[in-house]
């Protein structure tokens, strides 16, 4: 089972849908026509045995006037006198009052009786021919003139079936010495009333002695046969005039089927069009963004509100891809430019060209301890500096690249300034931006030198609640108040000498690490010194910071 | 002569100090400055006929202390020593006509071959203000000779 669904979960969605529509409406179809066709057979069965029911039951009918037809013709050969005279009769014999009294009295017979609708007698020798029958003149002239015509003695002994301007008469011939005497049944009659008696309107009934053929196959015969005669009742009607007379409801069930098979062909179309067409165009969509294409929107409205809906999210979320594709370039563009810039502020070429000058110049002096020395703190120091690109230092770490630099400065420019540290113990493993404090202390040391005094360096560390104060003051030249107000903007500073990059590039660090959770201030005046003062958020954890 | 050596490491004065063989130099005096404004001082009380003098220093950075000194001493000659191998510091130094622009560390023997290089502009320039002079005088008298008997026209 679960080998045939995950089977199935590859096909698309066209062939799933084609094949569920299958499965579901295929048997439907099958079981309705299967029962259509059933109910119509049992139909047509109920029919016929209603037919052989009614038709036999006018067929006992006319075999009980065959039969008292039969034992009247014999009764009266053996006791009617008008019978026996004719019988005897001689040629040449008067004969013709015998003959019109027997006549009257089959007239009479013929009205009070439900046997045979006519009788009739023919004295050979006389050639005399009377039919007493219930009729019009005329019919009874061409049947008499009819009845001339036979061949009496070929005929005589059973029922034969003539057929007589349109009239089908069922005649009985019998002789006795040159006697002829007979019946007649009007099976015109007989016909039309099993054809009252069936509820088939179209069905039609034909009494004959011969056995047809069914004609075509919609044809349904139903025979009964007489038992006094070679008679027998054809009941034919056509089956699907008798379908036609079947409820409505039953009519239209195979009609349904076949409209229920034709349709799952629309009904692929419909769904493939409302809903496979959407699922596709998002699929292809999607397959473009994939491909490298941000650019790519559905243009289509969409069938209906979920692919409207679906049409209208799709686009704003590659929208809104592209811009967040835009703001990490650019945020990574800004990270690299980050990098590249402290690479240049820590490789600050002057500093070293300086340091191995006096290094040159400790060497002219044959002052080869001061050479250890300064050369062992320059490495320290660049050791620092040109590892810690990027990524986050421990503040001690921090400190230690300061007190190195702070030592070299004071080895070349000596009585220029003093240092002093308060640094917070707990705070001395707590990770921060690499250069962070040495950039001040740098600028400490490169800007606010006054050429008549030394000045003071004072570097603080410490813990306010969960956050890590840094203060770099000194006691030298300080700033205006532009400068100073450009400086604390995270702008860049711009002058004769150039561009002052180290403040900005500091702030833009800490701004992109921390976001607005940085406090940055700057106080100064001119003459009286520069206070750095800043906090940054306490995080000990080296992963909770962006690599930067 | 005096010759003056302006830089703000004290450690790369020393150097050159202990290091040049004086010996092979005339120099009489020698000056040390660590900055713009002692430089300037000096100049004030000493007559300095050969500044060596490297170019950055906070307060006041050496192109400007040698424009001054072109300014007021335009005998003075100056030799920059550097660090920086600037194209801007270097264009600078030649408009100031200064004789030689060394780059940090640089061997003695560089050094003093500038040093030696002043001290023979400084000659030069002395003999040809002394020839200079003569000529002025011997130009002089030959006019005050030339007044009592000569007439314009001889003149021109």
């Amino acid at each position: 089972m679960k080998n045939i669904l995950r089977y199935f979960y590859n096909f698309s969605v066209t062939v799933q849908v084609i094949l569920l529509l299958t499965l579901l409406i295929l048997p439907m179809n099958i079981i309705l026509i299967l029962f259509t066709a059933q109910v119509r057979d049992a139909y047509v069965k109920q029919s016929r045995s209603s037919v052989e029911h009614t038709a036999s039951l006018y067929i006992t009918e006319l075999d009980k006037s065959i039969q008292t037809t039969e034992s009247f013709l014999f009764k009266e050969v053996g006791e009617n006198l008008y019978v026996s005279r004719l019988i005897n009769h001689i040629p040449g014999d008067y004969y013709v009052v015998a003959a019109n009294l027997y006549w009257q009295q089959l007239n009479e017979r013929t009205k009070w009786y439900d046997e045979a609708d006519g009788y009739f007698f023919y004295l050979e020798s006389e050639e005399h021919l009377d039919l007493a029958l219930s009729s019009s003149y005329s019919t009874r002239k061409s049947l008499r003139e009819y009845i001339r015509t036979l061949d009496l003695r070929e005929v005589k002994g059973s029922w034969i079936i003539l057929e007589n301007s349109g009239e089908k008469w069922l005649v009985s011939v019998y002789s006795t010495r040159g006697f002829y005497y007979g019946a007649l049944i009007n099976l015109n009659k007989f016909e039309n009333q099993i054809a009252a008696g069936l509820f088939i309107e179209d069905a039609s009934v034909i009494l004959t002695d011969t056995v047809e053929e069914p004609q075509g196959n919609a044809e349904e015969i139903v025979l009964i046969n007489a038992a006094g005669a070679d008679v027998s009742a054809r009941i034919s009607f056509n089956r699907n005039e008798l379908l036609r007379q079947i409820p409505l409801l039953q009519q239209i069930g195979p009609m349904l089927g076949l409209v229920y098979f034709t349709c799952i062909p629309i009904l692929i179309l419909i769904i493939k069009r409302i809903l496979i067409g959407p699922l596709k165009r998002l699929n292809m969509a999607m397959g473009e963004l994939e491909a490298g294409n941000p650019d790519y929107r559905i243009s289509a409205r969409g069938e209906n509100r979920e692919a409207q809906e679906l049409t209208f999210k799709f686009n704003s979320m590659a929208d809104h891809l592209k811009d967040l594709k835009i703001k990490v370039y650019e945020k990574e563009l800004e990270r690299m430019d980050i990098e590249a810039t402290n690479l240049r502020l820590q490789v600050n070429p002057h500093f070293i060209l300086n340091c191995l000058n006096i290094i040159f110049s400790l060497a002219r002096s044959g002052n080869l301890d001061n050479i250890k020395s300064f050369t062992k703190y320059l490495a320290d120091y660049l050791r620092f500096s040109l590892w810690n690109t990027s990524g986050t230092v421990r503040l001690e770490q921090e400190l230690g690249c300061v007190e190195n630099y702070l030592t070299i400065q004071k080895i070349r420019f000596p009585g220029q300034f003093s240092y002093v540290s308060n640094f917070d113990p707990e705070v001395m493993t707590v990770l921060i931006p690499p250069f962070l404090i040495l950039n001040f202390v740098e600028n400490c040391t490169k800007y606010a030198i006054l050429p008549d005094r030394s000045i003071e360096i004072l570097v603080i560390a410490r813990r306010e609640e969960n956050e890590l104060v840094l203060s770099i003051c000194d006691t030298g030249n300080g700033m205006d108040e532009k400068t100073r107000n450009t400086l604390e903007r995270g702008e860049i500073l711009e002058d004769e000498e150039g561009k002052h990059i180290g403040v900005w590039n500091c702030l833009r660090r800490l701004k992109m690490i921390y976001g607005e959770r940085v406090y940055f201030r700057i106080t100064s005046e001119t003459g009286n010194g520069t206070q750095i003062f800043m906090k940054i958020p306490l995080e000990s954890e080296a992963d909770d910071l962006i690599d930067c | 002569m005096t010759l003056l050596i302006v830089d703000d490491e004290i450690l790369a004065i020393q150097g050159l100090m202990d290091d040049i063989p004086w010996t092979m130099l005339d120099f009489d005096v020698i000056l040390t400055a660590n900055s713009y404004a002692q430089a300037v001082n000096l100049f004030m009380s000493h007559t300095v006929d050969v500044l060596l003098c490297d170019i950055e220093m906070p307060f006041g950075n050496g192109i400007t202390l040698v424009k001054w000194v072109r300014e007021h001493y335009p005998q003075t000659q100056c030799i920059f020593l550097t660090c920086h191998d600037s194209f801007r510091y270097a264009k600078e130094a030649v408009n100031l006509q200064c004789i030689g622009y060394i780059l940090k560390p640089a061997e003695t023997q560089e050094v003093t071959g500038y040093l030696k290089k002043a001290q023979e502009r400084l000659a030069e320039h002395n003999e040809s203000r002394k020839n200079h002079d003569y000529r002025q005088q011997y130009l002089k008298q030959l006019k005050e000779n030339m007044k009592p008997s000569g007439s314009k026209d001889a003149v021109r």
